[in-house]
């Protein structure tokens, strides 16, 4: 009687360290539920937006002490005057393999309403049907017709847009005053022979070289392949045999390649010290480095005022460089999309745009806002807003990732002289078209 | 009582000796189920299509065509570099590695004062997580004259000229065992250390009164007593050699031109920056697959007593 008890009381036991473990998986995933906004916002039933009661989650990679500080204290309040019952749910998201998070929260259901997303990921979330196309939304098409076309095609995929433009960026040349002087240059090389000439002159005093590019994928090396007349695939995206083969991309890499031999490419290219920074402040660094906005933003006023800031010098194309930024994005399992894309449309607008721009140097992309001329008398602003007019927005497709890897490593294969630059760049024409072919 | 009944008898004794064990075996198992059985299947089935991860039920079978991706395919040369890279991780990080935690494990164990410290400090890197020692070995391999390991083989002559450690293959292969050997000795030798007190004293005392030298001693006492540690530590050096990632993710992320590429790292690419869900599922059961062809072999061809 006694061992059948116990028997008993062990069996209960098991079982109910059972169902608390169950229990705390179950309420770990009811909690993550929670976090979606129809789970404790209102319906979208309200006759007036004004009057649609929900929460939305924004997830973003906002740096907490300045970016966020700006949404959370300015932009998201201006929201919530003119939407008093829509609270945004602000969440700052660590950068450490956050695609990976962003993925396993899309397949769970337990992705964010919206979420401020790099350019490249948009396809391949697209593609993954983990995001909302929104071109059939209200007020879509004034965004459209207020948005630059390269950075709204970022939001593009199968002809339908799953997003809408938040922030931009590109890079551009930054050289180092003394090195220019030093060459015997009172400004800035307008073309890619005159930067050459100019590093060849005093090659002898800069042992790691003088060009700083920062590697050999897209985001690095495509305003140096660009602007000397090479090409990566077609304007439609479709195709890069005949493009990234053809005689003018194969002549950009030789010229790039022979840079590297003489010495004039920086060592940073191949995976070398000095880094891009460290490089163009050192006396015996990199003459030149292209680089983004964040670069004046951050650096020290001593630096900045040591350097000259211009577009990338042209060649027999113009002066090329490539679109970086965010979208905003909605995904599937927002249940009050009405909500989510009213604060899409705000993040737009020239009230946040501006402050945005004004605040901490994200740079617009509503056209009205870019005009402004509170924003375009700062001449670092300038430059580079001229320069995105001429600026490739990268390849628009669910595999860019493996393409850019693939790039990355042909381009590396022909400076490391791993077979001719023609074999390199054949080879690359077929591995990009298999993939352009993949996502068809 | 004839043999039916005494064959009853047994079943219900046995019957209940496992409802009596049942409550306690079964929450071990379900977790089993749950998290190792389960995935391990689904894993094996993903392999073997390509992978939806938003709609899983639109996954589309291809049969072995992921395998056939690897071994023979348009990422064959990907793969098979992955996969060299992975053993010979483990044949110049495994032998260094237990070699000198063996030799650090007997000179402890025969120390009296400070053992507890030398063993503390010792262990640490085992302790010291694998991205802050990344960043570390980052600047001591870094370029040019300004790195540590390049100014001190150049102080010492060995060096005319600073190496780029991570811009050539072998030279960012040999970073990355070198910081596999670092992070592993403390492990090994608080393993050894544990089977070398293992060992009794009168085995030494006896062989001390029969005039047997130090090295005899290590080399006919030590060495074939701690065999089954030896095995121990040997089995998990390998499995811990085809998970090599950390090193490869933070040193070199597989560059120059993808030559230090290990299996983890380019599954992990695959998985979650190229999205090829089922592709990176086959990588993950060849890498199952190899760690358990190695310990049949191992079997086979090292037998001896286990404890």
């Amino acid at each position: 009687m006694k061992n059948k008890a116990s028997r008993l009381a062990a069996l209960f036991l098991s079982l109910s360290v059972m169902a608390a473990s169950m229990a705390g998986c179950s309420s770990g995933s009811s909690g993550a539920a929670s976090a979606a906004p129809g789970a404790s916002g209102g319906t979208a039933s309200a006759t007036s937006t004004k009057d649609i009661k929900a929460t939305v989650t924004f997830w973003h990679t906002y740096s907490a002490n300045s970016e966020a500080k700006v949404l959370n204290e300015k932009i998201i309040p201006a929201f919530n005057q003119e939407y008093p019952n829509i609270k945004i749910k602000s969440v700052t998201m660590p950068t450490d393999n956050f695609k990976q998070q962003v993925l396993q929260a899309a397949a769970s259901g337990s992705a964010p309403d919206v979420m401020r997303m790099d350019i490249t990921w948009v396809p391949q979330f697209a593609n993954l049907n983990a995001l909302v196309a929104v071109d059939g939304m209200d007020g879509f098409s004034d965004i459209k017709s207020n948005s630059y076309e390269a950075t709204l095609n970022t939001c593009k995929w199968k002809e339908k847009y799953y997003g809408i433009p938040l922030d931009t960026n590109t890079t551009i040349a930054i050289y180092n005053n003394a090195d220019l002087q030093d060459a015997g240059l009172s400004a800035a090389p307008k073309t890619m022979d005159e930067l050459a000439e100019a590093a060849e002159k005093i090659k002898g005093r800069h042992p790691n070289g003088l060009i700083g590019i920062s590697g050999t994928g897209m985001w690095s090396m495509a305003p140096y392949f660009l602007s000397l007349g090479g090409k990566y695939c077609d304007d439609g995206y479709t195709k890069a045999t005949g493009y990234v083969n053809s005689d003018e991309s194969i002549a950009a890499l030789t010229k790039l390649v022979s840079w590297n031999d003489k010495g004039l490419i920086g060592k940073c290219m191949l995976n070398g010290q000095p880094g891009t920074w460290d490089g163009l402040k050192a006396n015996d660094g990199y003459m030149m480095v292209n680089d983004g906005p964040w670069f004046y933003t951050l650096q020290d006023k001593k630096t900045t005022d040591n350097d000259t800031y211009a577009q990338m010098p042209a060649d027999t194309s113009q002066s090329i460089s490539v679109v970086g930024g965010e979208d905003m994005v909605m995904f599937q399992n927002c249940k009050n999309q009405e909500a989510a894309w009213l604060f899409m449309k705000f993040m737009f607008s020239d009230y946040a745009q501006k402050t945005m721009a004004l605040e901490v140097n994200q740079y617009p992309v509503n056209k009205k806002v870019a005009q402004d001329s509170e924003l375009t008398s700062n001449p670092i602003f300038k430059i580079y807003m001229q320069q995105l007019e001429t600026s490739w927005a990268r390849i628009p497709n669910p595999s860019i990732e493996e393409m850019d890897n693939d790039i990355s490593l042909a381009f590396e294969k022909a400076f490391r002289h791993k077979g001719t630059v023609k074999e390199n760049l054949d080879a690359l024409a077929k591995q990009l078209d298999d993939l352009f072919a993949k996502n068809s | 009582m004839d043999k039916n009944s005494i064959e009853k008898t047994s079943f219900r004794k046995g019957a209940r000796q496992l409802i009596a064990v049942a409550p306690f075996i079964l929450i071990g198992f379900v977790f089993v189920c749950i998290f190792v059985i389960y995935p391990q299947i689904k894993n094996v089935w993903m392999s073997l299509t390509e992978y939806n991860i938003m709609q899983p039920s639109n996954s589309v079978f291809v049969g072995i065509q992921n395998y056939a991706k690897a071994f023979v395919g348009d990422e064959k040369d990907k793969f098979w570099i992955a996969f060299r890279n992975v053993i010979l991780y483990g044949v110049f990080t495994i032998p260094p590695g237990m070699l000198i935690g063996l030799i650090l494990a007997v000179l402890i164990n025969g120390v009296k004062k400070f053992n507890t410290f030398f063993r503390a400090i010792l262990y640490l890197p085992v302790l010291i997580d694998w991205i802050v020692v990344s960043i570390i070995f980052l600047y001591l391999f870094s370029d040019g004259k300004a790195g540590l390991v390049n100014y001190y083989l150049m102080k010492l002559n060995i060096l005319q000229q600073p190496i780029a450690w991570f811009s050539s293959t072998w030279t960012a292969n040999a970073v990355i065992w070198i910081f596999g050997i670092w992070k592993s000795i403390g492990w090994v030798m608080i393993i050894y250390l544990a089977g070398l007190q293992g060992i009794s004293k009168d085995i030494y005392e006896a062989a001390e009164i029969d005039g047997a030298t130090k090295t005899q001693k290590f080399l006919k006492i030590t060495i074939p007593l701690i065999r089954p540690t030896t095995y121990f530590v040997l089995i998990n050096l390998i499995i811990g050699s085809f998970n090599v990632f950390f090193a490869v993710y933070m040193l070199t992320s597989g560059g120059p031109i993808g030559t230090t590429d290990v299996l983890q790292n380019y599954m992990y690419n695959q998985a979650f920056k190229y999205m090829n869900f089922g592709y990176a599922c086959a990588i993950s059961v060849i890498t199952g697959l190899s760690i358990l062809l190695l310990t049949i072999f191992r079997d086979k061809f090292f037998k001896y007593e286990r404890n």
